[in-house]
């Protein structure tokens, strides 16, 4: 288990670093990181179908709003 | 005898569909909560009608922490403020006393609160606005989405895992897929909210 990575990101730029993990695939294990690229975008596409989620008892608190 | 039987192989079911929701592509469909079930992980109903966010198949919305927040528990945590129809309408007039750039101090508080200030500009577009700000407003506002894209490269520079330009809603928290090479899957999850013209606010 990696992170959590608090990070700010600047838009549309090339690749950001966010923090450094250990790789390993069993065999070799060695040291590496995790990068992020963000791109702000619109939501365009008119024939995506929207969704909504709501729990099921309870509607989701959505604080970042 | 029987009914115990019954209530015992529905736990079993709805323990199995909930541990599976964060993992796969499809669709879940909504199912009746139980004290058994992790809190952390409420089950979620989709409701196709009412809401304009849209994901990527590569990432699920996956409601989060110690209130249920859509954002997840470390955003729960400082949520942003309520923002005022007054508040907003101040932000508005100093907004137009500088050049609409990342140094306009307004602009970024606008940009800042999100939904709250794009639902009171749908209301306030006030008529007198210079045509140029408010082009950047609405550009700006239109904006409600992000193409993600993830990495992670070992020590020789070799891409072993990776996501490329995901669409995710801003302020929703999702779960992630992302493929890897030479290596075991990844969990990957996480938020990113808007905070200004230029940057955004991740938790990964």
């Amino acid at each position: 288990m990696a992170g959590p990575w608090f990070t700010v990101v600047k838009r549309d730029a090339d690749w950001q670093e966010m923090g450094t993990l250990w790789v390993s695939d069993g065999n070799q294990d060695g040291p590496g990181q995790i990068e992020i690229k963000l791109q702000l975008v619109e939501n365009k596409d008119a024939n995506d179908k929207p969704y909504h989620v709501q729990l099921v008892d309870n509607p989701l608190f959505d604080h970042r709003d | 005898m029987r009914s115990l039987a019954l209530t015992l192989a529905s736990f079993l079911v709805l323990a199995f569909a909930t541990a599976d929701l964060p993992h796969t592509h499809s669709q879940p469909t909504g199912v009746q909560h139980s004290q058994a079930i992790d809190p952390l992980i409420p089950p979620f109903s989709i409701d196709t009608a009412a809401d304009p966010f849209k994901h990527d198949r590569e990432a699920l919305p996956h409601g989060h922490g110690e209130n249920l927040c859509a954002s997840g528990c470390a955003a729960s945590r400082h949520p942003t403020a309520p923002l005022t129809a007054d508040a907003f309408r101040q932000l508005l007039v100093a907004y137009q006393q500088s050049a609409p750039t990342a140094n306009n101090v307004p602009l970024e508080k606008i940009l800042f609160y999100g939904r709250q200030s794009r639902q009171h500009w749908l209301i306030q577009q006030v008529t007198s606005i210079d045509p140029l700000w408010r082009m950047v407003l609405d550009e700006e506002l239109g904006k409600t989405h992000v193409l993600i894209s993830l990495r992670i490269l070992d020590e020789s520079g070799d891409v072993r895992s990776a996501l490329t330009n995901i669409r995710v809603p801003l302020d929703r928290r999702h779960v992630f897929t992302m493929h890897a090479s030479g290596l075991q899957p990844l969990v990957t999850s996480g938020t990113v909210k808007r905070v200004g013209l230029d940057h955004l606010w991740t938790r990964l």
